[in-house]
């Protein structure tokens, strides 16, 4: 009886000291630290962005770009061409027996390109394969030596081996081999040398050295050799390219920033449309619209200036030993334009359509256009202006991806920005969570005055309940909004910026 | 949790009482029957200068700090602070044997146990940064440098000879180190600019510690042997008794997975450039303060000299029921200092008897201390506490308790 209230108060004992247990300590140091510093300017894009220039005190904008280059690869396409040609030994009915290592036939054959009326004389393959399969219903092993001398590297004939094992006319044999012939030139005149467009091969079948087999061969057996140039990209082209057209259809992304309203009103524009011909060919080109787009607002402008959308005849580029003398035509965009009402939109996307022409009359060079790789047709705009604009309701639109991991120790988090804003420049900025109607962080920042910056002390705080919003998103939707005073006209300087020193405060939760 | 539950259980087990093991000691009898016995001790005690018993309840038992305490714990802080403190749970089975080394009255005993040490002597800055952080001490510097601290968790088995007669005893015993870990922080500052744009840590020390965080009980960081010894000696007809005890006379060897790191450097941080703030590769996610901090990690073997505990006590025989005890005890910590005791003992009965006194010295200023014990045929319990005070008081600096129960089974004549 002692023994059982003896242990009945132990229990009891231990049951009160498990009732003194509170779960773990914790306490909430909190830890001020630097974040980061230093200023925002236009220095900063200059690495990434080439059309800014930062030489003088008035920022400006010069845009340069290729829009449409013509490929003369999409032209005259050698690559979608398949070529066969088929050999037959010539011996009577058969069959025949050939031991090992014994000669059936030996025979030349052209190969023809189809190319829609041109008729090349020669070209320099930048890069591409050829496919070259044998096919053979010989009921024997056969070496298919294949002398193509219409393709070179350095004066040699490519040279190919296939090899075939017994098969009959039901199922025949075939042999696959591609080779890479980057830097071979092709010779399409053929085995007369004044042919086009040919391309000529020696086939030579002779019975293998191994396994030993007697092979018979029947007069009507065939050898199949067919040829096909894959990925092909032309280096050089020579000949007569022959007369085409092509719908020019572009839409042309400037920017991936999305600009959701707003307007900007530029003063100064100099700006120009060059066609500049590289190609040893006659052309003509007709743009039926030029327009910039905002994707986002669905504003359009439609560029106008004097004969943009005129026929224009670009006669064809002059080779020399050593350079090619382009031709070249420019549509001048003056203050009788509308650059600067097409710019207002603040466009991302930039719509080309029209007709071009090559050849528009004919073979005249007697056979002598010519194509370098690096000498492309381009069509060229020219954009330059100081960045001086009345800017209102500029609104950009980012988003930046986030991949946080949560750190639950962390029970509040204070971010503070302190910003001295020497732009002529107001900002709206706003912070946005993906699905959240409701604004996640805000603040607004006003232009400079009588030149001195305005400086600016943001809060964003941080409790635990939106750090967990802020982790469990996976992105940020950044929308700022830009306006000048009073919409007035403003120069942006490239000495203009903004220094930024972001501090934070984290209450941590520690738990031991 | 389950440590801390443990810890729970010695410190309650043993709550409001002190220093009575030797004074139990002290009323042993010459034994005229043969008997061997089973104990089981328990011991915790820690003090402090200026650590309040609510903080320290907290890190034991569990529970929210709040900033007002600490704020207010602080306040009474001064700029350099000690804490010191011990926990033992041991069991011991001691057997009278004519026959050992053909001495009467000698016994063989063989102990086991585990316990835990450990102290700090620390700048008031450094319990700022740790409990508080740094976000209010913008524009200033936290001077945390001299540094000293050091815990020891570790198991022992013992095996030793007492002499029943005077209570005098010697044991040798083999120590297995569970953890270990010590600082020597010689220069530790940290500026914090008042705009909290820059950071500035500057530090200088060296830190040992066993190759893992925590390790498990009985796993193995080093091991060591220590002397554990007490004479006992009878004056003046045996109305007075003089009592030395000196424990841990020894050394460990931590394993050559021991980690010593070493730094003597300084590391600034003003933040990253803002251009990289949302790039790919912003710094965020690539830099740790691990990685930013200087310092050396080597690994290899280290011997630890055990902190000695010498344990002197005077007692007077006033008459048949009441006694005067002296005591001084020192631990070898940092900044710990001699602890002076005064005792008074009365035997109630032969069941029953207490003891009340005060002390002074350790790491805090004056403690009481009380303690009783009691007899029940074949039982023996006592409960002591050398802070009888900071057993009620939340606001006091320590807590100590010391448990014991012993069963004796006697021989057949």
């Amino acid at each position: 009886m002692k023994n059982s209230i003896s242990v009945f108060s132990f229990v009891c004992f231990i049951l009160f000291l498990s009732s003194c247990n509170r779960g773990n300590t914790t306490w909430e140091p909190e830890f001020a630290f630097p974040i980061a510093k230093g200023e925002l300017s236009f220095h900063d894009l200059e690495n990434d962005n080439d059309y800014l220039q930062l030489d003088g005190e008035v920022l400006e904008v010069h845009y340069y770009d290729t829009l449409a280059p013509l490929d003369l690869n999409e032209l005259i396409n050698l690559g979608d061409t398949l070529l066969e040609a088929g050999y037959t030994p010539g011996i009577g009915v058969g069959p025949l027996p050939f031991e090992n290592a014994t000669n059936i036939f030996t025979l030349d054959e052209d190969f023809d390109f189809n190319l829609d009326g041109a008729l090349l004389r020669y070209g320099k393959v930048k890069s591409g394969s050829l496919r070259v399969v044998f096919e053979s219903d010989v009921d024997g092993y056969l070496d298919l030596t294949y002398l193509l001398t219409g393709i070179q590297l350095d004066g040699e004939p490519l040279s190919l081996l296939g090899q075939t094992e017994p098969a009959s006319t039901a199922e025949p044999f075939a042999d696959e081999i591609i080779v890479d012939i980057s830097g071979y030139t092709l010779d399409f005149t053929g085995a007369s040398g004044i042919e086009r467009n040919t391309l000529t091969g020696e086939l030579a079948v002779a019975t293998s050295t191994s396994p030993a087999y007697t092979a018979q061969v029947y007069g009507s057996n065939l050898v199949t050799v067919k040829l096909e140039l894959l990925e092909l990209e032309i280096e050089e082209l020579r000949g007569y390219f022959g007369q085409w057209e092509r719908e020019i259809d572009e839409e042309i992304v400037l920017d991936s920033l999305i600009y959701q309203g707003g307007t900007v009103t530029l003063g100064e524009l100099n700006a120009s449309l060059e066609f500049i011909n590289n190609f040893g060919v006659d052309a003509q080109v007709q743009l039926s619209e030029l327009a910039t787009l905002n994707s986002v607002t669905g504003n359009q402008v439609v560029l106008q200036t004097t004969d943009l959308y005129s026929f224009v005849n670009i006669s064809r580029a002059i080779e020399t030993a050593d350079a090619v003398i382009p031709s070249s035509v420019t549509f001048e965009f003056d203050e009788t334009s509308n650059l600067a009402e097409a710019l207002s939109v603040t466009p991302n996307r930039l719509i080309l359509q029209g007709d071009a022409v090559l050849n528009p009359l004919g073979d005249v060079s007697g056979g002598f256009d010519f194509f370098l790789d690096e000498y492309p047709f381009q069509m060229v705009a020219d954009i330059s202006f100081p960045l001086c604009a009345s800017i209102e309701d500029l609104t950009l639109v980012d988003t930046l991806a986030l991949d946080l991991e949560r750190e639950e120790n962390i029970k509040a988090l204070t971010i503070t920005a302190v910003l001295k804003n020497g732009f002529e420049l107001g900002f709206d900025v706003e912070m946005f969570l993906p699905g959240v109607e409701e604004v996640f962080w805000q603040a607004s920042i006003i232009p400079e005055v009588d030149g001195e910056a305005t400086e600016h002390t943001i809060t964003l705080e941080l409790t635990e309940s939106r750090l967990d919003e802020f982790y469990a998103a996976s992105e940020l939707i950044v929308k700022v909004i830009a306006n000048t005073t009073n919409s007035e006209e403003i120069k942006l300087l490239t000495a203009d910026k903004i220094e930024i020193l972001i501090t934070g405060k984290v209450t941590y939760g520690v738990e031991i | 949790m389950e440590w801390k539950f443990r810890l729970l259980i010695v410190f309650i087990l043993g709550y409001g009482v002190a220093g009575a093991q030797s004074v139990l000691d002290f009323t042993h009898e010459p034994i005229t029957e043969k008997y061997n016995v089973l104990e089981l001790n328990t011991e915790v005690d820690y003090f402090s200068d200026n650590i309040q018993n609510s903080l320290i309840t907290n890190l034991v038992l569990g529970g929210g700090i709040d900033r007002n305490s600490l704020n207010s714990m602080l306040e009474n802080m001064d700029g350099q602070n000690s804490f010191g403190g011990w926990t033992d749970i041991g069991l011991r089975y001691r057997s009278l044997s004519d026959s050992l080394l053909f001495k009467k009255n000698r016994s063989l005993f063989l102990e086991f146990g585990m316990a835990q040490y450990g102290y700090a002597s620390f700048p008031k800055d450094l319990f700022h940064l740790m409990f508080l952080g740094n976000a209010d001490k913008l524009g200033e510097t936290l001077y945390m440098s001299n540094m000293t601290s050091e815990v020891m968790n570790y198991q022992y088995a013992g095996l030793g000879v007492m002499n029943e007669s005077t209570g005098s005893y010697l044991s040798l015993n083999f120590i297995n180190v569970q953890n270990y870990f010590s600082s020597d922080i010689e220069e530790f500052t940290l500026f914090t600019a008042e705009d909290a744009s820059e950071v500035e840590l500057s530090y200088t020390g060296t830190v040992i510690t066993n190759d893992t965080l925590r390790g498990n009980f009985l796993s193995n960081s080093g091991a060591g042997i220590t002397l554990n010894g007490r004479y006992n000696m009878k004056l003046r007809e045996n109305h007075d008794l003089f009592s030395i005890e000196v424990r841990n006379i020894g050394a460990v060897q931590l394993n050559d997975r021991a980690r010593q790191l070493k730094a003597d450097s300084s590391w600034n941080f003003s933040g990253v450039n803002v251009n990289e703030l949302f790039s790919s590769d912003n710094p965020f996610t690539t830099i740790t303060l691990e990685d930013s901090v200087a310092y050396t990690d080597e690994q290899k073997t280290k011997t630890v000299w055990m902190p000695l505990d010498i344990n002197a006590n005077y007692f007077h025989r006033i008459n048949k029921s009441d006694h005067i005890g002296f005591s001084v005890r020192k631990r070898f910590f940092t900044d710990h200092t001699a602890d002076l005791g005064v005792n008074y003992l009365h035997n109630e009965s032969d069941k029953v008897g207490y003891n009340v006194g005060l002390s002074y010295g350790g790491y805090g200023g004056l403690r009481m201390n009380a303690g009783a014990h009691l007899n029940l045929n074949n039982w023996r319990f006592y409960l002591t506490t050398r802070n009888l005070i900071g057993a009620f008081i939340e606001s006091g600096k320590g807590r100590s308790a010391s448990f014991g129960i012993a069963r004796t089974f006697r021989q057949a004549p």
